[in-house]
């Protein structure tokens, strides 16, 4: 279910000019850590194209490893690192998706909640602005949006 | 409809009504067409315009299953409040999120149906792609209701097109009520002319003309047809006037012709009475024969003159009564009286009861008309005697005098032989005895020479007188004036003695026996000379002048004349007025003038008094026909 929610983010967020200025470039969704999809990410994004881009998804163990990424789902098993994750990526063009607690407080742009066997998203707009990204508001209004530091 | 019976004015703005009411109504009508049309549309682009909005807005809520925001994207409808239903289906085609006004749900459709809109009543509903970027994340399901949208139109569509209609027709009213006496008017004004003329029988009345258009032409033509039609009444009256009088005067005529023919007939059985009295009292037989030659009527004198009574006579042929000899000249005059001439003064005889002849003188006539011939009978025995009687002494006479004729001029003759031996034996014993003789034997001698010689004289004018018929010569062209001048020749001598004047006039040419002219003028013109008193010179003229075929000459003298109680006596033979010691003559050449006068079938006469001169007038004809009476 998450793995559709991070495919579908491709689909409301508008990367700064010069990221993806290749046609044919691919938009890679990066996973950070142990991987809770299994297969079923690579399945869903097979053959899928966001605006003319072909979808890719990578996996990353360390911040550090990450080259080009778009979207980068950041696993519960980095959550002790989330403060340094999010640091090194400052100033990066990518949109950091998490389920982590308080991810979207802490400097993530997207955290994802499960509420009544629901799942929401909480979206921190100073964060992505920060990484020169622009939400659609279309994905605003399905979200709840807060800012750093708070809850 | 009665649309034929209404004035033309509010036919013609019926028309116009009529026609910009149809107009308007089919503009009306295209024109709402074409709106109703354009708000379908409209509608279909409004909705689908709102579709996209709400599809676009719910491709976040689509994407992440959001239905809490689907609901709310939705319910933002209620301000539309037209559409009364709407749904949301995931690209599963499953219902996801639904919307509704007053709508039970199971109205919804179960699953989406093909993109696009279409009509259904008064519904319009659609399906639209729900779309982020170009991937399908689900459908959208609008259902508009158009009833009240197409009723509000409705409503005011029909209010502008009524307000449109009324305006337009109290426009097109006030319109036409002004411009159709454009051509009303001069049709009232025709009509009204027309209608006058009829009320008052008058012609002189003339249209006004109000414009050069048909009507105009119109109205050119009618005011033409008006002078016609006056002229043609004018005429009309005149003939009818002249017609009366005509009727009143061959009226008149004929009561006058009705009088007169009672007057004639007044007059016609007076006549009749009149024809009856006179044809029973006339001596003369008046009668008439039809064709057959049968008497058809006759009156009582027929007793008189053939001793037959009327009833005796009535149905016979009258050619019976003629005597034989004359039948065939009695049948061509009745031939000829029946080819159309009329005869008068034909004679002949008829045989009297007693077998006697009867001289009968006819008139006759033919009348085509009755096919009579209607004649008139004298009895002319007595005369025809009477004639007859005559005409045997006239026989006689000229036998006789012919004879006197032949005697005289015989014995003229006979008797010149003696005498000349007489006068020559006379002068001879004269010149003989010489101075032998006393004086009074002398005188004797000399007497007996004279009387010789007067007898000669007498003798040769016996002679003239008499050769004037048994010498007579053929009548020609005879030039008088040659003739008088041939004369005055022959008289030239005694004229010179006389110291005689003779006057000449211009004279013709006529037909006549040229000798005996000479002695007519010579006799005369001799009378002229010789009968003039002692030293008086005798003035002779001689003139004349036409009158008719006849010529009229006239020797005129200043001699000693005569009273013309012996007139008579002058042209008679033997017959003197003066003793012989005073003229000389032997009272024979003014008979052989009058003589020549006759012969030439003319006269002479004489017009004197004694000392006044005399006048002699032969008349002759100018022409002659040479043939000789005896």
């Amino acid at each position: 279910m998450k793995a559709a929610f991070l495919y579908n983010f491709s689909q409301f967020i508008e990367w700064p000019a010069g990221v993806l200025s290749g046609s044919q470039s691919p938009l890679v969704i990066g996973v950070l850590g142990n991987d809770p999809f299994g297969g079923y990410l690579v399945e869903l994004v097979r053959g899928e194209r966001v605006n003319n881009h072909p979808l890719v998804v990578r996996h990353f163990h360390q911040a550090a490893e990450i080259r080009t990424c778009h979207i980068l789902f950041v696993s519960q098993s980095e959550a002790n690192q989330v403060d340094q994750i999010l640091a090194h990526l400052k100033g990066r063009n990518i949109l950091t998706v998490s389920d982590i607690d308080n991810f979207a407080v802490r400097g993530g742009m997207i955290r994802l909640v499960t509420e009544n066997n629901r799942i929401r998203f909480r979206i921190n707009l100073e964060a992505a602005r920060g990484a020169n990204l622009t939400i659609s508001s279309k994905l605003l209004r399905a979200a709840e949006i807060v800012g750093s530091g708070r809850n | 409809m009665l649309l034929k019976n209404i004035p033309i004015r509010r036919k013609l703005i019926a028309i116009n009504l009529l026609t910009s009411m149809i107009v308007l109504v089919l503009m009306l009508v295209s024109v709402f067409t074409y709106e109703y049309l354009r708000l379908r549309q409209t509608t279909v682009r409004q909705l689908s315009t709102i579709g996209n909005i709400i599809a676009a807005n719910s491709t976040a809520a689509l994407a992440f299953g959001n239905h809490d925001d689907a609901e709310e994207i939705l319910s933002a409808l209620k301000g539309k409040p037209q559409i009364i239903a709407a749904a949301l289906y995931d690209n599963h085609e499953n219902l996801f999120s639904k919307y509704s006004v007053n709508l039970a749900d199971d109205s919804l459709p179960v699953a989406p149906q093909e993109d696009g809109f279409q009509f259904n009543g008064e519904s319009l509903s659609g399906f639209l792609p729900v779309m982020e970027g170009d991937k399908r994340l689900g459908t959208l399901y609008l259902k508009y209701d158009m009833g009240a949208v197409m009723r509000e139109w409705l409503s005011a569509s029909l209010g502008i097109a009524g307000a449109v209609m009324t305006i337009a027709l109290l426009v097109g009213y006030l319109l036409s009520r002004k411009l159709q006496q454009q051509i009303s008017q001069p049709i009232f004004a025709l009509a009204g002319t027309a209608k006058s003329i009829s009320e008052r029988q008058d012609f002189s009345v003339r249209a006004e003309k109000l414009g050069n258009d048909e009507l105009g032409l119109l109205t050119d033509a009618f005011n033409q047809m008006l002078t016609e039609i006056h002229k043609l009444n004018a005429t009309l009256e005149q003939r009818v006037a002249e017609r009366t009088a005509e009727l009143g005067s061959a009226n008149k005529e004929l009561k006058r012709e009705v009088t007169e023919r009672i007057g004639a007939e007044k007059a016609l059985s007076a006549a009749l009475e009149k024809e009856r009295l006179l044809s029973n009292n006339a001596i003369d037989v008046i009668c008439t024969v039809d064709a057959d030659g049968r008497f058809v009527s006759i009156n009582p004198a027929c007793k008189q003159l053939w001793g037959y009574s009327q009833e005796e006579l009535i149905g016979r042929q009258f050619i019976e009564l003629v005597v034989p000899e004359d039948v065939p000249k009695t049948n061509d005059v009745a031939a000829k009286i029946m080819a159309g001439e009329k005869v008068a003064d034909f004679e002949n005889r008829y045989r009297h009861k007693n077998g006697s002849h009867v001289y009968v003188m006819w008139t006759a006539s033919w009348s085509e008309t009755q096919q009579l011939i209607f004649s008139v009978a004298r009895d002319i025995t007595q005369r025809h005697l009477v004639e007859e009687k005559l005409k045997k002494s006239a026989v006689e006479l000229e036998r006789s005098n012919s004879e006197l004729e032949d005697f005289a001029s015989v014995a003229s003759h006979d008797l010149q032989e003696p005498l000349r031996k007489i006068q020559s034996f006379a002068d001879e014993l004269k010149m003989s005895v010489g101075n032998k003789i006393d004086a009074t034997e002398q005188d004797t001698l000399d007497r007996m020479i004279a009387a010789a010689g007067r007898m000669r004289t007498l003798i040769n004018d016996l002679l003239a007188f008499s050769r004037v018929t048994t010498m007579a010569r053929p009548f020609v062209p005879v030039d008088l004036n040659r003739i008088v001048q041939e004369v005055l020749w022959d008289l030239e001598a005694r004229t010179r003695d006389t110291m005689g004047k003779i006057e000449v006039g211009d004279l013709p040419t006529i037909d006549a026996d040229p000798m005996q002219m000479r002695q007519l003028l010579q006799n005369l013109i001799g009378n002229g000379l010789k009968f003039h008193a002692s030293g008086v010179t005798p003035i002779i003229k001689i003139s004349g002048e036409n009158g008719g075929p006849n010529y009229r000459l006239s020797v005129t003298d200043n001699g000693i004349g005569f009273d013309e109680k012996y007139v008579d006596r002058i042209f008679t033979v033997f017959q003197r007025l003066h003793g012989r010691k005073e003229y000389e003559g032997t009272g024979i050449g003014l008979a052989i003038c009058r003589k020549i006068a006759e012969r030439h079938g003319g006269e002479i006469n004489a017009r004197s008094a004694p000392g006044a001169g005399s006048t002699f007038t032969i008349t002759l004809p100018l022409k002659q026909s040479n043939e000789e009476k005896p």
